[in-house]
């Protein structure tokens, strides 16, 4: 079976005035129909810089280079603006972090649930109004039909972000794209959200890629994880694996940060990583991580670091990884 | 007899809101009742979702909103007896978003200074200078930054300068709000490691107040929940963790989503949202999110009782 996404060798550069910046560099990943990948990483490893490479929604000074991004078998690096604007939105949905900002202030809910169907399919005014109803009642809202007349100040975080998953789903996407969806939420709403998601995305059979810097939300929903730091791929894997048996430095430091109620002992030291994520400026050799790398040792300075495959989905870009 | 470095007596905040032209005003009851008790040296976890009047708390312990009613010591002494700078001397604040805190204009220097100058504390530059230096060495800043704008420091260094601006004047209480959230997982533990290191360095006592309850149960020696601007738990952090007895505890503890592949979503019984706190639920405002409601719940309110060492406010304290 052929991957719902196929992203290969997927190069994203900015040009800021000090120079190009390499935000992703050589990443390569496919999503699955009904599975999740989740991309995982600090601010500014590219994780979100991905996510807009493939909605084609580069900021102007963006330059994307790939082998190829394949989705339901058609190339989007090939697509003009026009034929791109008839996926996007359509067959692929992205859920925003901030509810509070994505949506729009001067409309109602129902003006820009109905807009997100008519702008890309041919349906009455009727029809919409009923798929926005019925998918409104999907997210657990209830009351739809008053909903509809709200604007979105009269809405709280939680249901606004009901709100834009039920926007994403309008035309019946087969890829979701979920950017942080639950960092700006509380931790009881947080847990129902990812709930919502995982249920929906099993009813309709779709991908999803969740990009997040929570370990906890990506260990109890993904499938498939990626690993970013700087702009590369350090690690990926399969859920259980990753998180029982974590082989890059970095991942395992990523690991140890995190309190765990059960495993950390309270008011003990956390573990944590030395130093700041460079800025991947200029040439770039080597592995990114050797500045903050207690296992570090000559060979990681040198060029061409390769990821190492050990199964389909397992790899890791580490030279030095059992610290020998 | 134990030392409270902060002590609240069932302390009010009420703020009128208008609820149309003709209509009168309404009260919106942000702290409604809270006592709590901070001892010398201790940790205390404050948390709660949004709205439920955590940040309300920290405004009136830092003498920036009035009390309705109430009384509030700090270090022994009542509230309203004191200037806002002699709060000041006792009680500093580290706030949610180092990206907004620090004044981009000054430099690293001139913003930790600031509280020494302006309580007129110094004795000369030369003094002020040594002061900086030493306060920057403790939480672990480069000297060289001293001249830096905040904007040339990452996240995690700024959290820092916020942190050498609150312990300049050696106070008694540091007040974070929300410090790490906005913050990186890696950056993260390293300011939780360094705020447990100057603890037992210097002496302090931290309010900390946080919705992320993974953090909150690694660094705090005890715990108060709130809800509604009523604390409906509170005890020693191993005991409300270990063996939480108010629903809304066990609820809150039950969606932390920790790093645990195999255990999938857990079940939320939450299943409403957040009440309007202009127009709360009668009886035990938790009642309608609450799994073990009874008819008692929705018409009596709850008075608090000692349940296995913590103070809870429910009329069906159970373990599950």
């Amino acid at each position: 079976m052929s991957a719902l996404l196929e992203v290969k060798h997927l190069n994203v550069d900015l040009n800021l005035p000090a120079g190009a910046l390499h935000a992703v560099r050589d990443v390569s990943f496919s999503v699955q129909k009904g599975k999740t990948l989740s991309l995982v990483g600090e601010s500014g490893c590219g994780k979100s810089m991905i996510a807009m490479a493939i909605m084609g929604l580069l900021p102007p000074s963006g330059v994307c280079r790939a082998e190829r991004i394949f989705f339901e078998g058609q190339d989007l690096l090939k697509m003009d603006e026009k034929k791109m604007s008839t996926i996007r939105g359509a067959r692929m949905a992205m859920i925003f972090q901030e509810p509070m900002t994505s949506l729009d202030p001067c409309y109602t809910i129902g003006n820009q649930l109905v807009e997100a169907l008519t702008e890309h399919k041919k349906v009455s005014a009727k029809e919409a109004k009923d798929r926005a109803v019925f998918l409104l009642e999907k997210v657990g809202i209830t009351g739809s039909s008053s909903r509809l007349k709200q604007y979105p100040h009269q809405l709280s975080g939680g249901l606004r972000q009901r709100i834009m998953i039920a926007m994403g789903l309008m035309c019946g996407p087969s890829l979701i794209i979920a950017d942080e969806p639950t960092t700006a939420l509380d931790v009881t709403i947080q847990a129902q959200i990812m709930g919502l998601l995982a249920s929906i995305q099993q009813e309709f059979n779709m991908g999803m890629i969740l990009i997040t810097h929570d370990l906890g939300v990506v260990s109890r929903v993904a499938d498939d994880v990626v690993i970013m730091y700087c702009g590369q791929v350090v690690e990926t894997g399969n859920i259980k694996e990753i998180f029982n048996n974590p082989i890059h430095p970095y991942t395992r430091g990523l690991m140890d940060c995190i309190p765990v109620p059960g495993k950390t002992k309270p008011g003990e030291k956390l573990g944590s990583i030395p130093g700041i994520v460079p800025t991947p400026i200029g040439d770039l050799w080597g592995c990114s991580f050797r500045n903050r790398c207690s296992l570090a040792i000559p060979e990681c300075a040198d060029r061409g670091l390769e990821l190492t495959t050990i199964s389909d989905v397992r790899s890791f870009r580490c030279v030095n990884p059992s610290g020998e | 007899m134990v030392e409270y470095a902060l002590k609240t007596e069932n302390i009010r905040k009420e703020y009128k809101v208008s609820s149309g032209i003709f209509r009168g005003k309404k009260h919106l009851k942000a702290v409604d009742g809270v006592n709590l008790s901070i001892p010398k040296g201790s940790i205390l976890g404050l948390v709660g979702e949004s709205g439920c009047g955590k940040t309300t708390i920290a405004k009136l312990i830092l003498g920036l909103e009035k009390k309705t009613s109430g009384e509030l010591y700090i270090d022994g002494k009542e509230i309203s007896s004191m200037t806002s700078k002699q709060i000041a001397r006792v009680i500093q604040p580290v706030f949610q978003d180092p990206y907004s805190s620090l004044n981009p204009r000054k430099s690293i220097a001139k913003i930790i200074s600031l509280p020494l100058r302006a309580q007129g504390l110094s004795n000369g530059h030369a003094d002020i200078e040594k002061k900086v230096d030493d306060i920057m060495e403790i939480v672990g800043l480069a000297p060289r930054l001293k001249h830096n704008y905040p904007n040339q420091l990452s996240g995690g260094q700024r959290q820092r300068v916020a942190v050498a601006r609150a312990l300049i004047m050696r106070p008694e209480v540091v007040l974070c709000d929300e410090p790490t959230s906005a913050l990186d997982v890696s950056v993260q533990a390293q300011i939780l490691n360094m705020l447990l290191e100057l603890r037992a360095e210097l002496n302090l006592t931290y309010l900390f107040i946080s919705h992320d309850l993974a953090v909150v149960e690694h660094i705090a020696t005890h715990v108060a929940v709130m809800y509604l601007g009523r604390i409906v738990e509170e005890g020693k952090a191993e005991d409300l963790f270990s063996n939480p007895s108010h629903p809304y505890t066990q609820a809150l503890l039950a969606s932390v989503l920790t790093p645990e592949p195999e255990m999938g979503l857990p079940e939320i019984q939450l299943g409403i949202e957040y009440p309007n706190p202009i127009d709360p639920p009668s009886g035990c405002s938790f009642h309608p999110r609450c799994s073990r409601c009874q008819e008692k719940c929705s018409l009596v309110a709850p008075e608090p009782v000692i349940k296995s060492g913590k103070l809870v406010e429910c009329h069906y304290p159970d373990n599950f």
